[in-house]
């Protein structure tokens, strides 16, 4: 099952919005409009179920599906780890994968994320600017660094996380900075 | 059950607040001025980002006068940019330590449909009598027709403050650009 919030922009006030996943399906916010310019999801804790698996992106226009197509979404993302490094690019994916190492179940494995959506409601491509940092599956501490878009200019007013396999556990805090 | 609320773009300490905001188009450059040398947190952020040429960069100098001049003598920034393709190209790094000028991307911009750019520029405490920091990041669709991830960040190597910037391309000028500048103040 899914986890879903509307962020609610007409009510004046600036506060932001929060949802804990437990063994969620996915973890939905609506409600994306033109009042902010710049929407920033900080996820504190992600941890799927499904241990080495990717947390997916996806944008919706109506807030009802999310967009899938095969071609929807480009993405590029280059990680360090303590041992490691690695790249990750595509222009032709059905989702933006958001961790470029892959997640995991063991103890203290974990990742937080920082995830910026820049103004869903103009005519452009609908970029986002992401960072992560944590363990990774093979107990590695990475930090890696994300570029990518939605590639069409329709307004997106919502976002759905998900994962590559099983449900996914995290706190997802959705804030906006004003237009 | 209690929770802290505020009218939109109230000034709350610690909270970024909407401080300037405007389009360009057709400009040489943009700048902001009078930047708070209070400011702990100085955020640009921009969409919709090209130049009136084809396959041009976009630059930045900062200025202590408040843009009186800027900047812009030989050794005056350091940059250490990251540069990363969708595909086909070799990734890489711009980097300088005695440049008249500053990147906040190394994504060449075009006039093809959405050859375009988002930014954010974050400075840090820009109001310290230190060398002046700035990260940023960026991410669009080249004058090549492949998309471009970039990050990092530079230096305006003077010890004083900055309360005023400025952003260019490297020939041409601004064809396009929607900005909010936020501040965060402690």
């Amino acid at each position: 099952m899914s986890s879903r919030i509307e962020f609610r922009t007409n009510s004046a006030l600036l506060h932001p919005i929060k949802i804990i996943a437990t063994n969620s399906a996915s973890v939905i916010f609506t409600g994306l409009n033109s009042s902010r310019f710049l929407y920033i999801v900080d996820i504190y804790n992600y941890i799927p179920e499904t241990d080495a698996t990717r947390l997916y992106l996806r944008t919706s226009t109506d807030g009802v599906s999310f967009d899938s197509g095969a071609s929807d979404y480009v993405y590029i993302s280059e990680g360090l780890g303590t041992s490691t490094s690695t790249t990750k690019r595509t222009a032709t994916a059905s989702f933006i994968e958001l961790n470029t190492f892959t997640a995991g179940t063991s103890s203290n494995e974990a990742f937080d994320f920082t995830i910026k959506l820049f103004d869903p409601s103009d005519a452009n491509l609908k970029n986002i600017l992401g960072i992560t940092t944590g363990r990774s599956s093979s107990a590695e501490h990475i930090a890696s660094w994300l570029g990518g878009a939605r590639k069409a200019t329709s307004a997106v007013t919502a976002i759905q996380f998900l994962s590559s396999s099983g449900n996914i556990n995290g706190e997802f805090v959705l804030r906006g900075y004003l237009s | 059950m209690s929770a802290s609320i505020f009218p939109i773009n109230t000034f709350i300490k610690g909270n970024p607040f909407k401080w300037k905001e405007g389009t360009v188009s057709s400009a040489a450059s943009l700048i902001i001025k009078d930047i708070p040398l209070d400011a702990s947190l100085v955020k640009f952020v921009f969409t919709d980002n090209r130049g009136t040429d084809n396959g041009r960069i976009m630059q930045m100098r900062v200025s202590s006068n408040n843009g009186a001049s800027f900047d812009a003598s030989s050794g005056n920034y350091s940059y250490a940019i990251r540069f990363l393709w969708e595909s086909t190209f070799a990734d890489g790094n711009d980097f300088s330590s005695g440049a008249t000028q500053t990147l906040p991307s190394t994504g060449t911009s075009g006039t093809g449909a959405n050859q375009k750019y988002t930014n954010i520029i974050n400075f840090i405490s820009p109001g310290n009598n230190k060398f002046t920091k700035y990260a940023a990041s960026a991410f669009g669709l080249t004058s090549g027709g492949v998309h471009i991830f970039t990050y990092g960040g530079g230096i305006r190597k003077t010890a004083s403050q900055v309360n005023a910037v400025q952003v260019f391309y490297n020939v041409g000028s601004i064809s396009s650009l929607t900005y909010k500048v936020y501040l965060v103040r402690i």
